[in-house]
C-alpha cells in the first residue's frame, strides 16, 4: 500500500513538474543599435539580416547587438529582464491553437526606460519563433531596437 | 526640430519659411538627416499598404456583388432586391469608392495617428496582432512589413516616436 502512494506522489509530482514545463516560454531578447557608421551589420545579427535590410532599418547601414539573454516566462507571471535601456518585463498569457505548424503566443510586453518609468506597454500575440521588432527609440550612438522572440512547448 | 514638422515637410505642408528652416536645421545634423530618411521610408511603406489594402477590397466586393448578383431573381422584378440591384448597379463605383477611402482612411490614421492603437491593419494569420499599445512620451506606430525571410513572410514592427525630437538618449 505503501509502495502505491509512493508511486502515485512521484507520479504527481513529475506531472507537476511537465506540466509546469508546458506553461513556461522562452524568449530570447536582443538589444541592437542602429546608425550610419558605415559598419554593417554584427555577425551576431546574422539571423536577423533579411528583417534589418527592409525600409524602416534600411534608413542606416550598421547595427551592433548590445545585447542578448534568454528569459523563462512561466505563464502569468511577470518575467523581468534588465536592458541596456532600462527593464523589460515579460507576461506570458497564453498558448493558442497553432497555425501552419507553429504555436502562437500572446504576452504582455512591457518597456520601462532607466529612470523605472513605463514607457511602452502593448499586449500582442505572435508565432513562436518570429521575432518581434519594438524599435525608434533614439538612445547614445543611434537608434535602439529590440527583437524579442519567444517559443513554449 | 519636431516630428510633426519633419512630417509636414516632407508631406510639403509647411511654409517657404519654415521649410528653409527644418533644412537648414537638416544640413546641420545628420541624425536629424536619418529621421527624416526613416519617416520618408515608413510613408512609402504605408503608402503601399494601403494600396494593397484597396486591391484586396475592390476584389472582395466584386466577389460579394457577383454573389448578390447571382442570388437575385431573373427576370427581374420590382421589390426590395430589385430596388437594391438597381441602386447598387447606379452608384456601385460611389459605394465603392466611398468603401475603399473609408478603408484607405482608417489605415492612414492607424498608421500616423499617434497615443493608443488598438489593431493591426493586417488581418494576415502569419503576423503578429497588436491587441494594445500605449506609448508614453510619444506615439507608436504598428506596421507589417514584408521581411524577406521564408520563414515569416511578415514582420511586425512597433515604431515608436519620442515626443521631443531632440534626440535625446534615453
Amino acid at each position: 500500500m505503501m509502495t502505491v502512494a509512493k508511486g502515485v506522489v512521484v507520479v504527481a509530482l513529475v506531472l507537476g513538474a511537465a506540466r509546469a514545463h508546458a506553461q513556461t516560454a522562452q524568449c530570447v531578447v536582443t538589444e541592437i543599435v542602429a546608425s550610419s557608421d558605415k559598419k554593417g551589420l554584427d555577425p551576431r545579427l546574422e539571423r536577423l539580416k533579411a528583417k534589418l535590410v527592409r525600409p524602416p532599418f534600411s534608413a542606416w547601414d550598421t547595427f551592433v547587438l548590445v545585447g542578448e539573454q534568454s528569459v523563462s516566462a512561466e505563464r502569468l507571471k511577470p518575467a523581468t529582464a534588465p536592458l541596456t535601456q532600462g527593464t523589460l518585463t515579460l507576461l506570458y498569457k497564453d498558448k493558442m491553437a497553432a497555425q501552419g505548424g507553429r504555436a502562437r503566443l500572446r504576452f504582455g510586453v512591457d518597456l520601462d526606460n532607466k529612470q523605472g518609468r513605463r514607457s511602452v506597454s502593448t499586449v500582442v500575440a505572435f508565432d513562436a519563433g518570429d521575432p518581434l521588432l519594438i524599435a525608434g527609440e533614439p538612445v547614445k550612438g543611434g537608434t535602439y531596437i529590440l527583437a524579442l522572440g519567444c517559443t513554449a512547448p | 526640430m519636431k516630428d510633426e514638422d519633419l512630417l509636414r515637410y516632407l508631406d510639403g505642408e509647411l511654409s517657404p519659411r519654415e521649410a528653409r528652416e527644418i533644412e537648414a536645421a537638416l544640413a546641420g545634423s545628420a541624425e536629424a538627416r536619418r529621421k527624416l530618411e526613416a519617416m520618408r521610408q515608413l510613408r512609402e511603406m504605408v503608402a503601399a499598404r494601403i494600396e494593397a489594402e484597396v486591391d484586396d477590397a475592390e476584389e472582395q466586393l466584386e466577389a460579394s456583388w457577383r454573389k448578390i448578383a447571382a442570388a437575385l431573381p431573373e427576370p427581374r422584378r420590382p421589390g426590395p432586391w430589385g430596388r437594391v440591384r438597381d441602386w447598387f448597379e447606379a452608384y456601385r463605383g460611389h459605394v465603392l469608392t466611398g468603401a475603399l477611402a473609408a478603408a484607405a482612411g482608417a489605415l492612414l490614421a492607424l498608421a500616423v495617428h499617434p497615443g493608443r492603437i488598438a489593431a493591426s491593419p493586417s488581418g494576415s494569420p502569419e503576423a503578429a496582432v497588436v491587441e494594445s499599445l500605449e506609448v508614453s512620451d510619444g506615439s507608436g506606430t504598428i506596421l507589417q512589413i514584408p521581411s524577406g525571410d521564408g520563414d515569416s513572410p511578415v514582420t511586425t514592427v512597433i515604431w515608436l516616436t519620442p515626443d521631443t525630437s531632440e534626440d535625446a538618449p534615453i
